[in-house]
């Protein structure tokens, strides 16, 4: 079940048009449309709902000064999310510390244990465990496995390799199912020592 | 040959043949598209309740930004770059040499701390449980009452709550660290006390 985020409506050429000629009621019907789903978009990929709002306000700034260089390949909501996306990990990337390349070697991607069970228990708060991932492994994670992006694309919109995607993706896989694991021994443990 | 964890991420056509016919990775890919589920779903739910910036508070602004020519783009117009290129390059030059070949000593060793950290930490459950598995073994032998044993209960639910209030709050490693190992000390020393029939088990 995925939210209806609003970027499926698809608007007439005519609005399209009307808004790269600077037509301003144009550019209002684009923001009444996209706006909210641009924000809740912003607020998967950083889980920050300040920084949420400041990429978002910056894309629009972008969008409507930009509009020009949509030149009809894809759809215009697609154009549009894709402008999000670019903002928000320019914003997340621009005061954290990256992974580099080479440092993508260090982790290995050919273990075949991650998913021999289903251990994303639904009593654990997967949302306070997802504060565990960084910045960089949240977005990764939220592109690759909510919105649907690519390992390449992801490489793109990092400016880094397809092989770097794949790698903070599975770490990130890894740091949930350690923290899931552990949560539950955790419980586990408690549960038994109130019994007694 | 079965498919590896970065393959079930993000299968070929190939591999997604393979795992039609592989009832072991079909398990796995299983699991995998029921966490991402969750994943989802979760993340739909938990969407910020944000207020709608009114176009007219948004267009004033995009107003205000584009007659104080203060936009992105104006701001680092091609003329002002061309200058400031000319008269920092060869200091930038010199700084950025220093600080990339700064940065790269310093990142390589952060993100082992992190890679090691994390190596530390699956260890220090895996000795927990061992330790927790061998004081079941114990229970039973000899039931001789020490005084410390209720404390050391005590100090091992206090130390669990506050691994469970570390996951959950993405503490640090070095405090996780600091607690299991914590925890593996207070499970030695109930163990030294020999009673334990209120031990936990796994």
């Amino acid at each position: 079940m995925r939210e209806n985020t609003g970027f499926t409506v698809v608007f007439d050429e005519d609005v399209i048009q009307s808004a790269i000629c600077g037509d301003h009621a144009s550019f209002e019907k684009i923001y009444n449309q996209y706006y909210r789903s641009s924000l809740s978009l912003a607020f998967r990929i950083t889980g920050n709902a300040a920084l949420a709002q400041d990429i978002t306000q910056e894309s629009f700034f972008n969008i409507f000064k930009n509009i020009q260089k949509y030149k009809g390949e894809g759809s215009f909501s697609g154009w549009v999310r894709r402008i999000i996306c670019n903002q928000s990990i320019t914003l997340l990337t621009k005061n954290s510390k990256m992974l580099t390349d080479q440092d993508d070697l260090i982790f290995n991607l050919e273990s075949k244990d991650l998913f021999e069970t289903d251990w994303c228990d639904a009593k654990i708060d997967l949302v306070k465990v997802m504060k565990i991932l960084s910045q960089e492994s949240r977005a990764v994670l939220v592109l690759h496995e909510v919105e649907g992006f690519t390992h390449k694309e992801i490489g793109k919109l990092f400016n880094k390799s397809e092989s770097f995607s794949k790698s903070v993706l599975s770490r990130a896989y890894v740091l949930l199912k350690d923290s899931f694991v552990a949560i539950d021994y955790l419980n586990i443990n408690k549960s038994i020592q109130e019994k007694s | 040959m079965h498919l590896n964890d970065s393959q079930l991420l993000a299968p070929s056509d190939i591999e997604m043949s393979h795992i039609l016919g592989c009832d072991e990775c079909e398990n796995k890919f299983d699991n995998r598209v029921n966490i991402q589920n969750k994943l989802n779903l979760v993340l739909a739910e938990n969407s910020h309740k944000f207020e709608q910036v009114s176009w007219l508070k948004f267009n004033s602004e995009l107003g205000k930004k584009n007659s104080n020519n203060v936009s992105y783009i104006n701001m680092q117009s091609k003329k002002e770059s061309r200058e400031m290129k000319k008269r920092y390059l060869f200091v930038a030059i010199a700084a950025s040499l220093f600080i990339v070949f700064g940065l790269q000593i310093n990142n390589r060793s952060s993100q082992r701390n992190v890679l090691n950290n994390e190596q530390v930490i699956a260890n220090l459950i895996k000795e927990n449980q061992r330790l927790v598995s061998e004081l079941n073994v114990l229970e039973g032998k000899e039931n001789n009452r020490h005084e410390n044993k209720f404390l050391l209960e005590m100090e091992l639910t206090h130390i669990d709550i506050e691994l469970q209030k570390l996951y959950l709050d993405s503490g640090n490693d070095d405090d996780k660290i600091k607690l299991w190992k914590h925890r593996q000390e207070v499970i030695k020393r109930l163990m030294a006390t020999n009673d334990h029939s209120h031990v936990i088990r796994i």
